[in-house]
């Protein structure tokens, strides 16, 4: 074992005791159900503005966009370009009405005014939906991850994984996993703002000297779009996915329970996409950098995939491959690559466990009648359940293809759970057939055409895009729609004026 | 009548609303139409994406990038006008619901 190796596990233990310590600190603040959905509702709107940057930019962003830009340069930077939009649709539509109307969950807001049990089991199930997609794409991208940065065997890593993913959650509450949160996005950040320093000094802080190098090594083309996405259609399925999606993720929109009030909840959204922003142009700079200073045949040689180009980056940047400097940049990359994937697993933990533990068990199993220390503990049980069986799940997929997993928990946010927040909070006349017909229709539509698509069944493919949004969309929004009319009007309709009230003014929000 | 009720039916905050919505959706449509256009643009529009504008910078890495200026700017417009809608807010949380209350 030489010194850089040292290195890269010194700052991994360091990592890995200042969780910790977060996570026994927050302990003692984990105290009911308040506090362990919500954070007992105390993080400031800049604090949870950088825990929902934590909590979004995943291994996947900071690993597979490098990486898709290093292979496919222009079309790699498009695709980089959808993931901060949705926070306009999150900004203006979603984050303040979301968060007066609200308590642990998102089925909290859908069923508001609608019929209880039968709007809230279905939430509840698309939630754990959206949540075990998202999940399995996490620990099987983080698992082969670590296998290529650390060297350790994937079954390995992912039970390393999982029982941290525990420890925080169950013992630490959403207060732990916010600041796990928090400390990853400033970990990830500051890795990526280092790695652009040295890679302005070798351009002259130059954008087009960059790009010239660029041109020089993979010709002209690789700046044109159509070197990845060939279909249109599919590229602008995926992009109503990404925009609409956003809005929809569960484990995001938990998040604005944490923080006191909707003005703290526009706040976090601010200083949330101040941070994506800069995290994807700079991701793709990185990109661009190890297209050029490592070359694709390298990148492609050590992972087909791509999702090397930023560690061999950060090798090349530190004196090369082999050289103590570089050894030493890709084992602190390896490190916050870690970091980030086990922030991101944590909240889907928490809002996992908040689907089954509020949604099913305590308001559709016990009908709400639970008292405030038997909802924490079972609140801590589930985390502990969803946490293992995510372990299992994870193990068991090795060696699957999960790439497109992301996109469809972002496809099922967009198809199944916008639809019904937006037709709740601004349409009178909703009713819950609506509601329940639109997430039904919505996550059928989105799962089956994928299942359907090319993405599973290869050259043999039924429906013939990878992303099913421009269909299961639309098709989520008018089913809501239709079947509010052949169902049969709410009593609760007059809850409406509740709702509409509460959204807009935040009175009486928890 | 109870106080929810009566908020909703005043005028005040039937104006709050009028003003919110007519301030969100027509933002938020056209930021999700301008979007949409650029894997279209991708699509059919390849000679002027792959356009040189300045040096080796093209038409195509521009327009990306003003995506993410575009959604900047909205987000700041946001919360200029959010704070008109707080006030008026406060307004009518001060006239029917802490008075009414007491």
């Amino acid at each position: 074992m030489n010194a850089a190796d040292i290195f890269g596990i010194v700052i991994f233990v360091l990592i890995v005791s200042l969780t910790m310590y977060v996570t026994y600190w927050a302990s003692k603040r984990n105290r009911d159900a308040s506090d362990f959905y919500a954070a007992g509702r105390s993080l400031t709107g800049m604090q949870n503005g950088f825990a929902i940057a934590g909590d979004y930019l995943s291994a996947a962003s900071f690993l597979g966009i490098a990486g898709l830009v290093a292979l496919h340069g222009y079309d790699g930077f498009m695709y980089a370009v959808g993931w901060l939009m949705g926070y306009v649709i999150v900004l203006y539509i979603v984050a303040e009405p979301f968060r007066n109307s609200g308590k642990f969950t998102l089925a909290d807001v859908l069923s508001f005014r609608l019929s209880q049990r039968p709007v809230r089991s279905a939430s509840a199930v698309v939630t754990l939906a959206v949540t075990l997609f998202y999940m399995v794409a996490q620990l099987v991208g983080a698992g082969a991850i670590i296998q290529l940065l650390v060297g350790i065997p994937y079954e390995f890593a992912i039970i390393f994984i999982g029982i941290l993913m525990i420890i925080y959650v169950s013992v630490g509450g959403m207060l732990a996993t916010s600041w796990v949160q928090i400390i990853k996005a400033v970990l990830l950040m500051s890795a990526m703002i280092i790695m652009i320093l040295f890679i302005g000094v070798i351009f002259n802080f130059n954008i087009n000297s960059l790009f010239g190098t660029v041109i020089d090594t993979n010709g002209v083309q690789f700046l044109e779009p159509g070197q990845l996405y060939t279909n249109p259609i599919d590229l602008f399925s995926l992009g109503m996915a990404l925009i609409l999606g956003t809005a929809g993720l569960p484990h995001l929109l938990v998040r604005f329970y944490t923080v006191p009030s909707a003005q703290a909840a526009r706040k976090s959204v601010i200083w949330a996409m101040g941070i994506i922003g800069i995290f994807y142009i700079l991701i793709t700079f990185i990109g661009f950098a190890a297209s050029s200073l490592v070359g694709r045949d390298r990148i492609m040689e050590v992972d087909a995939g791509g999702n090397m180009a930023a560690p061999l980056l950060g090798a090349y940047l530190g004196g090369g491959e082999g050289t103590f400097g570089g050894e030493l940049f890709m084992s602190a990359i390896a490190a916050v690559a870690f970091a980030t994937i086990i922030a991101v697993v944590a909240g889907l933990v928490i809002t996992g466990a908040g689907a089954f533990a509020h949604d099913i068990y305590t308001n559709v199993i016990k009908r709400g009648e639970v008292d405030s220390d038997k909802q924490f503990k079972v609140a801590r049980r589930a985390s502990l359940v969803i946490g293992i069986v995510s372990i299992l799940i994870g193990i068991l997929a090795k060696d699957m293809n999960v790439a497109y997993l992301v996109v469809l928990a972002f496809c099922v946010g967009a198809s199944a759970n916008l639809p019904v927040f937006i037709f709740s909070i601004y349409w009178k006349r909703f009713n819950t057939t609506g509601a329940v017909a639109s997430m039904l229709i919505g996550t059928i539509a989105a799962v089956g055409l994928v299942m359907i698509g090319p993405s599973v069944m290869g050259d043999n493919a039924i429906f013939p895009l990878a992303n099913p949004g421009v269909v299961s969309i639309p098709l989520g929004f008018l089913s809501a729609i239709v079947f509010t009319f052949l169902g049969k009007r709410d009593e609760e309709e007059a809850k409406y004026s509740e709702m509409t009230v509460r959204a807009n003014t935040g009175i009486e929000a928890e | 009548m109870n106080k929810f009720d009566q908020i909703a039916e005043s005028e005040e905050f039937k104006e709050l609303k009028r003003s919110k919505n007519r301030f969100i959706w027509p933002i938020a449509i056209l930021f999700f139409i301008y979007y949409l256009a650029f894997p279209l643009m991708a699509g059919y529009a390849k000679p002027l994406m792959s356009h040189f504008l300045f040096g080796n910078i093209t038409f195509g890495y521009l327009y990306g990038l003003t995506f993410y200026f575009v959604a900047w700017a909205l987000a700041g417009i946001y919360v200029v006008k959010a704070k008109s809608f707080d006030k008026k807010v406060e307004e009518i949380t001060e006239k029917y619901f802490e008075k009414g209350a007491s």
